[in-house]
């Protein structure tokens, strides 16, 4: 009797589709990204819970984090201008370092240096260079609209 | 139909949003390239050697990448609209209302189509503008092999998307009056 049951219940088995392993795992991993997607599109703080204000959200902090990049690359590429040009300026005084451009290095190094310490200066002149007023863009999320104008 | 036209507007909504932030992260990145490019000129051998001019042009393209909007809006006035172009805070864009599509003849319902996806052409315009600068300064580095004319064309297609309705109007008007 115990035979017989062992002996059907493996035929079900055998009966049953095989499912492979990692098929098996891409499955369940794609459901949790699913529910975890699902799970941070309900977060959003936006009053339509679009696309829009999504991206809007991804725009601020994205925003955020390259300025505080390029803060952080600005100081220390004005540190690394000045600590570089100096020490140019030094081994320039060497004689058998006359030659070999020091001297340049070093009147760029300090004049960079200052370009980096005030680049907010700088993007503002750029901007007024191009466009003939003041920046447009901040560090803060917007949109750009669109109004109406000769049509 | 309508809901075409909300995924649209929404699609559009996420390009104007993202622009600005592309625009602001490609203006300090054009900046720093600058500085490091003219720091790299004191060394013997620099990449850049035969193109005095690049650190420049990334300096004042950094100026145009922070001022895009005004940028937009000059080119708009160029092109004869002066269609203002401007930044503000992020605000839904209330879709047009699609049921009352077909109008009294052909000219008016094309009309009334591009009006309903104008915000989306004006978006994705203004996105193909900043998408031709980017591929020009590349070109202008030597960064990418490519055609400045076809980043011009890229560029007028552009703004001709973002004054899309009278682009429309213009044409339909030629064949209103040449039929």
């Amino acid at each position: 009797m115990a035979g017989s049951i062992i002996e059907a219940g493996r035929v079900v088995l055998q009966r049953l589709p095989r499912i492979p392993l990692k098929a098996a795992l891409s499955f369940g991993m794609a459901a949790t990204c699913m529910f975890a997607g699902h799970a941070l599109a309900q977060g959003a703080t936006s009053p339509s819970g679009s696309i829009g204000a999504q991206l809007n959200t991804i725009s601020s902090e994205a925003m955020n984090a390259g300025g505080t990049a390029v803060n952080m690359a600005c100081y220390l590429a004005a540190g690394a201008c000045f600590v570089m040009g100096a020490w140019s300026g030094w081994q320039s005084r060497h004689p058998h370092n006359r030659e070999q451009g020091h001297l340049a290095r070093a009147i760029a190094g300090v004049t960079l240096c200052g370009l980096f310490a005030a680049a907010p200066s700088w993007i503002n002149k750029a901007s007024v260079t191009a466009s003939g007023a003041a920046p447009g863009i901040t560090g803060n999320s917007q949109m750009v609209q669109f109004g109406t104008g000769g049509q | 139909m309508q809901g075409l036209v909300n995924l649209a507007s929404d699609i559009a909504d996420g390009i104007a949003v993202l622009l600005p932030a592309f625009c602001y992260l490609a203006a300090w990145a054009c900046l720093l390239f600058s500085g490091w490019t003219l720091w790299t000129w004191s060394q013997p051998h620099h990449h850049y050697r035969h193109k005095p001019w690049v650190p420049f042009i990334s300096l004042v393209l950094a100026g145009v990448f922070i001022s895009f909007p005004r940028f937009l809006a000059r080119a708009n006035v160029s092109a004869g609209t002066g269609l203002a172009v401007t930044l503000t805070g992020y605000t839904p864009t209330l879709p047009g209302n699609a049921s009352n599509l077909v109008g009294a003849n052909p000219q008016q319902t094309v009309t009334n189509v591009v009006a309903l996806f104008q915000h989306f052409f004006q978006a994705f315009g203004a996105a193909c503008v900043f998408w031709a600068i980017m591929r020009w300064r590349a070109i202008v580095n030597g960064r990418i092999d490519g055609s400045p004319t076809a980043c011009a064309v890229q560029f007028i297609f552009g703004v001709m998307c973002i004054n899309v309705v009278s682009v429309a109007n213009g044409v339909l008007s030629y064949f209103e009056t040449g039929g």
